[in-house]
């Protein structure tokens, strides 16, 4: 009896597995669920300046950098030198995580030193650039990177013309080479003519540029 | 009853095979005999050119101000390229039968401003909407405060999801929908830290057969 009752039990069980799973099979194969979890965020921006000379990319701890006053010291007068303005390139690249407006600034002075020979006395004077050239930054000795697509603004400002997509990276070359000043050298004095360069390079949301930079949307007209 | 038992097992056995074959038994060509084949519903879900993979980081979202740049404003200047948009890309394999999708989202945030878009069947002609500013202003059209305007576009992307429940997709198809998102500065609750804030969304897919219906919950 309690062996048949055993039996009747197993068979039962089997029963309701089979029933259960039957239903179950079947749902499952007429459904397909997936569940995703999306965190988003705001993100960031990254600008990194490759500056070289004669192709070979100088670092902060480079002689030709002024890490208190980040500065590039270039030497305009002599093409010969290891930093001579000839042989400067730089190029700017912006990785963005979010939409963006791209400006930047050089900021250059052009510094002549002249070093009496007889008495060792140096003077120094500023020197301003008074041509515009083609091909050149404004009033500027050094030369536009290839294919410079920036817009001149008010104030020094250049402007990338696009919008920067999130999540995308924009490399612009900004200086490829110069023009070298010449000093004079006679039996009297030595000049040479340093340049020192600071590049400004703002990222700003895409939508909030006239806030922030004060400007609207005809620079980009 | 041991007898009976064993009999209802044997037949509910039949039914429950002979159910599961019938339900993916598809037509595919017309010849002299016809050939049935069994699939199951087979989906690969796109975030753009990505597998949609159960936990993803993204980044991206910029602040806007919604009354100034949507209700205030012509020009997008920027509003557009500001909003954070994905294609969400229902793919449908060859071997699968014919199917409806159901998505879920639901957002917490009353600071995220999400819109849907319906772009429909994914083919060679394909060209996502990109002029938001335009879109939103048709959604909020007649709505004079900013309540009414969100309203109006809550209802929208509830049309758009609830749309897409009774579009039967067939085997090879991609059909596609452009999910766009930015963050109304007016609405934080805080502006602590806020560009520290991460937001957490869940995208459900529920995937049944063409020929059924979803049941409303």
């Amino acid at each position: 009896m309690n062996r048949q009752l055993r039996r009747m039990l197993i068979i039962f069980i089997l029963y309701l597995m089979a029933l259960i799973g039957s239903i179950y099979y079947t749902y499952a194969y007429f459904n397909k669920e997936e569940t995703h979890q999306i965190n988003f965020n705001i993100g960031t921006a990254v600008i990194e300046t490759e500056v070289a000379f004669d192709g070979i990319p100088i670092d902060s701890s480079s002689p030709y950098y002024d890490q208190n006053n980040e500065l590039i010291i270039i030497n305009a007068s002599d093409p010969e030198s290891e930093n001579a303005i000839s042989k400067l390139s730089i190029e700017i690249s912006i990785t963005t995580e979010y939409a963006s407006r791209i400006r930047i600034k050089l900021k250059e002075s052009y510094i002549k030193e002249r070093r009496y020979l007889s008495t060792g006395e140096t003077l120094t004077e500023t020197m301003a650039v008074t041509e515009d050239r083609t091909g050149f930054h404004p009033f500027s000795y050094l030369m536009k990177g290839d294919v410079y697509q920036m817009i001149i603004g008010d104030g020094g400002y250049q402007y990338y013309p696009n919008i920067l997509n999130e999540n995308s990276q924009l490399v612009l070359p900004i200086i490829s080479g110069g023009l070298t000043f010449y000093g004079r050298t006679n039996t009297q004095f030595v000049e040479t003519i340093t340049l020192k360069l600071q590049i400004i390079v703002e990222v700003v949301q895409a939508n909030r540029y006239q806030e922030i930079w004060g400007i609207d949307g005809s620079v980009f007209q | 009853m041991k007898k009976w038992m064993l009999v209802t097992l044997l037949i509910m056995a039949v039914v429950a095979v002979s159910s599961v074959s019938y339900a993916w038994f598809t037509y595919v060509q017309r010849k002299s005999m016809v050939k049935l084949t069994a699939n199951e519903i087979e989906v690969t879900l796109f975030l753009n050119d990505d597998v949609l993979t159960t936990t993803i980081d993204l980044k991206g979202l910029s602040y806007i101000s919604f009354e100034e740049e949507v209700m205030l404003s012509d020009t997008s200047d920027g509003f557009n390229e500001a909003g954070l948009n994905y294609l969400v890309k229902i793919n449908v394999s060859d071997q699968s039968p014919l199917i409806k999708t159901m998505i879920e989202f639901h957002s917490i945030y009353p600071e995220l401003i999400i819109l849907w878009i319906d772009e429909g069947l994914y083919d060679e002609n394909f060209q996502e909407e990109l002029d938001y500013l335009s879109y939103l202003k048709t959604i909020g059209m007649g709505s004079s405060t900013k309540e009414a305007f969100l309203e109006s576009l809550s209802l929208h992307n509830e049309g758009v999801l609830n749309s897409i429940k009774t579009i039967e997709l067939k085997p090879g198809s991609i059909y596609v929908l452009q999910l766009v998102m930015w963050l109304d500065y007016d609405s934080l609750i805080t502006t602590d830290n806020y560009l520290d804030n991460t937001y957490q969304l869940e995208l459900l897919f529920h995937m049944i057969n063409g020929k059924s219906e979803f049941i409303d919950e």
